[in-house]
């Protein structure tokens, strides 16, 4: 099974849009070692997703998971899967060896050109001279390493200028997000801002298809796959009782927006998945009343039940915002489909099917 | 910023044209012809790995097969199964229904998910 390791609570930076309460928490060895054991205890596969906080400032950690379950998966032969989130700003040539090793999968959360619109270390000083330096280290090592980038309305005006600034750095994955939750405040103007800059990025998309260059940008490409291949999103989230988050103290949640919401604790890395209560959580969610009957039901992410609960409290419940955004999303994807589509079928399915 | 139902939404020229395609190179075993005659041949390839390692699955790549819904074009049906990949196993069906049966204890089980990077809200990977 798949878990995302919490394995501090404090952080280098201080972002905008974070909603994470920072502290100097942080997992023990002990806790450690159990949840790699609980990852191999089900399913054909293991994975561990390193997280935070920052999960860098716990390098021993991470070397310690890794030799433990490169080890087990030896004796065992099941697979070892490993990720990591990070803000890249503790990344060092030591630890990037490491991880190639590793085939550590490594997202580094990077906003572009608007890295200090947002983006900031914890005494305020800016970080986007330290993370582009980081960045170019790491794709050095892990030329497959993706950028993440967290699109807050302050952000908004930088955002296809991000893509393309990414795109040259040499990062041929980049998945943008926009921020959800009660740290940004989102307009209407941001909105027909953020339409516009969609359609920049779909202009740039087209530039590197024409050329054959490759690239992923997410969530545009993920939006067309998805509908040639009938793939619902909600088949990805199951409310994430398939990648259960675990905390420093060795808690299970179903997703990092319930971390701490007593109601949605599903065990502990001691003792166990709850399986009656997976249940009960999984039978909880369901399609939110507002989508039922709408066409693109299946093709936007209401079953986000992170998203939901960070805008409306309620993991069943999407809000307008995440509405009009999906719907907006979803016909600018669609109309660069269709062009990439009638410019060269073949190719187009190559690299979207 | 508003909630608003989609309505005559229509599937995707270029979605009903590729998953066509791909479920008639998935029938027949031979390649994909578009337009122009171009054959697709093989499914695409991975990206580049790290020289001189092995080369490894990419993060992000299913492994256990994937049978989609029905694709409906032209008035017919068709399943499509992606190519070189195991049938996903029995119990673990679609999402997003309006009702809670299909989610048993087999819908919770972790039985080959790709892993994927954590973030705040779900992360955009090929």
């Amino acid at each position: 099974m798949n878990l995302t390791l919490h394995l501090t609570d404090n952080c280098n930076m201080d972002c905008a849009y974070c909603l994470r309460e920072k502290c100097p928490k942080d997992m023990s060895e002990e806790v450690l070692y159990k949840a790699c054991d609980l990852a191999f205890s089900k399913g054909l596969r293991a994975g561990l997703c390193f997280f935070g906080g920052e999960p860098l400032l716990k390098k021993d950690l991470i070397y310690k998971a890794l030799d433990y379950c490169e080890e087990k998966s030896e004796q065992t032969g099941i697979r070892f899967d490993c990720k990591m989130t990070t803000n890249g700003s503790l990344l060092d040539e030591e630890f990037l060896e490491r991880a190639a090793k590793a085939n550590l999968g490594i997202g580094l959360s990077f906003d572009g050109t608007a890295q200090d619109v947002c983006r900031v270390f914890k005494d305020g000083r800016p970080t986007s001279s330290v993370v582009e330096e980081k960045a170019k280290l790491l794709l050095k090592y892990i030329p497959e390493a993706t950028a993440l980038a967290t699109i807050a309305p302050q952000a908004v005006p930088y955002y296809s200028e991000s893509v393309r600034y990414l795109h040259g750095l040499g990062f041929k994955r980049i998945s943008l997000v926009i921020a959800y939750g009660e740290k940004v405040n989102w307009t209407d103007d941001d909105l027909d801002l953020l339409r516009t800059e969609l359609e920049k990025t779909c202009d740039y998309i087209k530039e590197l298809f024409i050329k054959d260059e490759k690239i992923f940008v997410g969530p545009i490409y993920s939006k067309i796959g998805e509908c040639i291949r009938d793939k619902n999103p909600a088949e990805k989230c199951h409310l994430g009782v398939r990648q259960m988050p675990v905390t420093p103290g060795g808690e299970l949640y179903p997703c990092t927006s319930f971390i701490g919401d007593e109601d949605y604790l599903l065990g502990n890395v001691y003792d166990g998945v709850n399986e009656a209560k997976l249940i009960e959580i999984a039978q909880r969610s369901s399609t939110p009343s507002t989508c039922v009957g709408c066409d693109l039901v299946k093709r936007c992410t209401n079953s986000c039940g992170c998203a939901n609960r960070m805008n409306t409290g309620n993991e069943n419940e999407v809000s307008p915002l995440q509405c009009t955004y999906e719907r907006m999303l979803i016909e600018i994807s669609d109309a660069l489909g269709e062009e990439l589509y009638n410019m060269d079928p073949a190719r187009f399915a190559k690299e979207f099917a | 910023m508003k909630i608003t139902k989609a309505e005559g939404y229509e599937k995707p020229k270029y979605a009903v044209a590729v998953a066509a395609a791909l479920v008639a190179a998935a029938v027949s075993g031979c390649g994909v012809h578009y337009d122009g005659g171009i054959s697709m041949g093989t499914p695409p390839e991975d990206e580049v790995t790290l020289a001189g390692e092995e080369t490894l699955p990419e993060p992000g790549v299913e492994y256990a097969g994937d049978i989609t819904p029905a694709v409906d074009y032209d008035g017919g049906l068709a399943m499509y199964t992606e190519p070189d990949d195991e049938i996903m196993l029995a119990g673990d069906v679609a999402m997003n229904e309006d009702t809670d049966s299909h989610k048993t204890p087999e819908y919770c089980e972790p039985i080959d998910d790709d892993l994927t990077l954590s973030g705040s809200v779900e992360i955009y990977e090929p």
